[in-house]
């Protein structure tokens, strides 16, 4: 009998100088030619489980380990990594830090070129890697040159060219945009297509990959398995009780699916859907009835009105990196008024950091281009523009300035002098906020990634500032992280900050923006409401956004069910069903 | 800020050979180290102007920005010695302080004999391809691979350090970092960026590390290089030509009166 590709029999493991282990009692296998999905919450040692596949954990990171993990029948732990790097092919979420050279050339050539092998055979390997993935057009370009979607993508067929039997993918695509997303998507279509590949992979964005998967091995904090099998399986027969509280992403048409057989309507899960087309057909079957019904549809809240007073503008803004030819703004346009909530979107390198920045100061605009409450900021001073504006880094850790959360939030406050009383009851009620009381006293570098990041955006609240500009704030997390920073902007928003969201997730901003600006080659080339936005065929494809799954359900009904409303949450698609079946019944 | 980094063209120094280009810098910075009279360094220094901007068409902003913090610098050394080297024929004297003849003469020694070392060296960085260099360090020199791998990858990581810092540097300046004017103000600035900075360079590394190791690094003793670099006679010729030109440069100079002799040659040196 021939070993499976991956057996992990009670794999315990804990890092070197970490109090608990980050995987205790890990234990399923993986068959060959397998496609399977590593769900489970954030920190919940995926990423560990992954490097124990080619030996990296314990052999160059340390730790106690205690259980077995088999490759193709070897022992991980005793292997060495340069032999079961022939087996199991790596590829990272973090695009530049796995490169090794410099020219996509010889990042191609690097790998097969430590296994010692002959010119020949190394060249037909890495052409093999090339067709493979289809990246002839970058050959001969320096690695930096590349886009994000690029970078993985050679990183996955750099990779190839050690003819690895298994492929682990760590959460690839999180560090992309949509379109990034898409091309690596694509790559992992081709590559089950080929089915000589045992694939393992840990992603987020789970309702355009599901129906590539061939299983789902659902793990816990600890990461012990809960249960595994089909997408279908995992997702239907699980308790949606324990789905929630492991606060992992599901595909928003499994959510719909539950939630309508949780109120007593178990139709639509019965067929099981997992794709938007699967659940639509089983939706107007349900609902054809009712097709000349008159739905009832959701008013959104649109922008504040003109009337209402501007917290930021931004008219024809140009500019260009010292050093670069191509300009990073050509024509930028921005408003933002008092009590908005404003989605920014479009592909990275579009220039939306950048337009960001010059609302900050980090970059001066130039005079009469960029406003703060009707000032002119080329004249502001970088204090006074802090006291208005907060800006919340993609990464929290770049903003850590202190060594202890309390001083961390009492920071600027100090620095504008504040009474010691006065900071003592800011900072109280900030950490109360953001919900972060228990780690009064811990440095700010080891909360876990969603502390992190809320701890960054309670230090842009402390100093009182109206205007919060957060850039991605949920890349990266699990569901309830997300759910919970989100709950927090939210909150603040509704108590009259005004936000502005740097975001590539159209979930995101179908559920909260009541306005997207979409930033395209330096310009600002639409401006409205996020279902005005969905609506534009033709900037969606050029722009490769693609709107949230909930609105293209509701197009899909709209196809059969002409009064079918536009909806774009699970909230109010689940709603409007639920409010035909009750007059039903 | 100038980024210090290979820019490929090509150019008969871009081409040279990383070993043969490094020894002709060798020797424009042993001519340096061991003339003690201003002309000769002086003509050293515009030598390597015209290998950087004629030989090697690198652009003047880059060159030039590159040079400039080293340049004043330079200057600053070359007036502190104008200032206290005391001893010898006063020119001028300003209460205590007397500028001497000697001071002077020292002085330009000193500061072009720095700006030709620096300048030479900034050629070679700006025209050699790291990993032409790392290459010939394993196949001309039989250096172990592990090593000038390790060197390469330090490399690598410069302008990543560089982008990462500028990132923090703005982050930090929102919280309010850096508004303390002055020294004091410097000094903290800079102590605060040290922890986010070191945490995110340590894990770059380790992260860059995997990756290596995930590519099967160090597998076996010996790796194949599709890419070889050979020392062409075209290469040893253009290093005899420059030891040539320098040679007769320096000969004038010394026949002229301007080069009293080099620091091995003559037992009288300052």
């Amino acid at each position: 009998m021939t070993p499976p590709a991956i057996l992990v029999e009670d794999l315990t493991f804990r890092h070197l100088g970490a109090d608990e282990p980050c995987i205790s009692g890990a234990t399923f296998q993986v068959e060959r030619g397998e496609f399977v999905l590593l769900l489970g919450p954030s920190g919940c040692g995926k990423s560990t489980l992954g490097l124990t596949l080619n030996g990296i954990v314990p052999q160059s990171l340390e730790g106690e380990y205690g259980g077995a993990v088999y490759v193709f029948g070897e022992r991980a732990e005793t292997t060495p990594v340069s032999r079961l790097a022939q087996r199991v092919g790596m590829v990272f979420q973090d695009p530049e830090s796995q490169f090794c050279m410099l020219v996509v050339d010889d990042e191609l050539a690097f790998a097969p070129e430590n296994l010692n092998l002959p010119e020949g055979e190394i060249r037909k390997r890495v052409q093999e890697a090339i067709d493979g993935i289809g990246i002839r057009h970058l050959l001969g370009k320096p690695v930096t040159a590349l886009s994000g979607g690029e970078k993985q993508r050679l990183a996955i067929a750099s990779v190839l060219a050690l003819q690895p039997e298994i492929l682990f993918f760590d959460d690839v695509t999180a560090n992309l945009d949509p379109v990034g997303t898409a091309m690596v998507f694509e790559t992992l279509r081709q590559l089950r297509e080929s089915r000589d590949k045992t694939i393992v992979i840990v992603e987020h964005k789970v309702d355009e990959l599901v129906d590539l998967v061939d299983r789902i091995i659902l793990l816990d904090e600890r990461s012990q398995v809960v249960t595994s099998g089909t997408p279908r399986e995992v997702f239907y027969d699980t308790d949606p009780s324990v789905l929630r509280r492991l606060g992992i992403w599901i595909p928003e048409v499994v959510e719909l699916a539950l939630q309508l057989r949780e109120a007593g309507f178990p139709g639509l899960a019965a067929h099981q859907p997992l794709m938007v087309d699967e659940a639509a057909t089983v939706l107007i079957r349900l609902l054809k009835d009712h097709a000349s019904r008159q739905w009832a549809d959701v008013v959104t809240p649109g922008p504040p009105g003109e009337g209402k007073a501007l917290a930021a503008r931004v008219d024809h803004l140009a500019f260009s990196y010292r050093g670069q030819e191509q300009p990073a703004l050509i024509d930028a346009n921005l408003t933002v008024r008092q009590g908005d909530f404003v989605a920014v979107v479009g592909p990275n390198g579009s220039g939306k950091s950048t337009l960001m920045k010059h609302l900050v100061g980090i970059i001066k605009p130039p005079p009469g281009c960029a406003f703060l409450y009707g000032v002119d900021i080329s004249r502001l001073p970088l204090r006074d523009i802090a006291r208005q504006v907060g800006f919340v880094f993609q990464n929290p850790e770049h903003q850590i300035v202190t060594d202890d959360v309390y001083d961390e939030l009492a920071y600027s406050l100090r620095r504008r002098k504040v009474d010691k009383d006065e900071i003592r009851e800011r900072v109280h009620q900030a950490l109360e906020l953001v919900h972060l009381e228990h780690v009064l006293d811990s440095n700010p570098f080891v909360l876990s990634g969603g502390e992190k990041r809320r701890l960054g955006v309670a230090t842009m609240l402390v100093v009182g500032q109206d205007l919060l500009i957060l850039d991605e704030p949920t890349f990266g997390q699990d569901r309830l992280t997300a759910d919970r920073l989100m709950v927090l902007v939210k909150g603040l928003h509704e108590d009259g900050k005004t936000i502005v969201m740097v975001t590539h997730d159209m979930r995101l901003v179908a559920e909260y923006a009541r306005e997207v600006v979409v930033v395209w080659d330096g310009r600002t080339p639409f401006r409205g409401s996020p279902r005005e936005l969905f609506e534009q065929d033709d900037l969606l494809a050029e722009t490769s956004l693609l709107p949230p799954p909930m609105f293209r359900l509701s197009k899909r009904l709209q196809e059969s069910i002409p009064t079918y409303p536009t909806l774009m949450s699970v909230d109010t698609v689940f709603r409007s069903i639920l409010e035909v079946c009750d007059g039903e019944a | 800020m100038v980024k210090l980094e290979y820019v490929p063209q090509s150019t008969p120094m871009h081409e040279w050979h990383p070993l043969m280009k490094l020894l002709g810098c060798v020797v424009f910075i042993v001519l340096a180290t061991l003339s003690y009279d201003p002309v000769p360094n002086i003509t050293l220094f515009l030598l390597t102007l015209i290998m950087a901007l004629v030989v090697s068409r690198l652009s003047v902003r880059l060159f030039f920005g590159a040079l400039l913090p080293f340049t004043v610098i330079a200057l600053g050394f070359g007036i502190a010695q104008i200032l206290f080297h005391g001893e010898g024929t006063t020119l001028l004297a300003i209460g205590p302080l007397s500028i001497t003849q000697e001071g002077v003469y020292f002085a330009g020694t000193l500061a072009f004999r720095m700006l030709t070392i620096i300048s030479i060296s900034l050629v070679f960085t700006l025209t050699t391809d790291p990993k032409d260099l790392v290459l010939s360090l394993i196949q001309q020199l039989r250096i172990s691979y592990y090593i000038a791998f390790g060197i390469f990858f330090a490399l690598r990581m410069v302008p990543q350090v560089e982008s990462e810092f500028d990132i923090i540097r703005s982050a930090h300046r929102i919280r309010g970092v850096g508004e303390r004017a002055g020294l004091l103000g410097m000094i903290e600035e800079y102590r605060r960026y040290t922890i986010p900075l070191l945490v995110s360079l340590i894990r770059k590394s380790t992260r860059a590390a995997m990756a290596m190791e995930s590519k099967a690094f160090g597998a076996f003793p010996e790796r194949t290089y599709l890419h070889k670099v050979y020392i062409r006679k075209k290469d040893i010729a253009i290093f005899l030509a420059l030891v040539i030109v320098l040679s007769a440069v320096m000969w004038i100079l010394w026949r002229v009166g301007l080069l009293r002799g080099l620091i091995l040659t003559t037992s009288t040196h300052l």
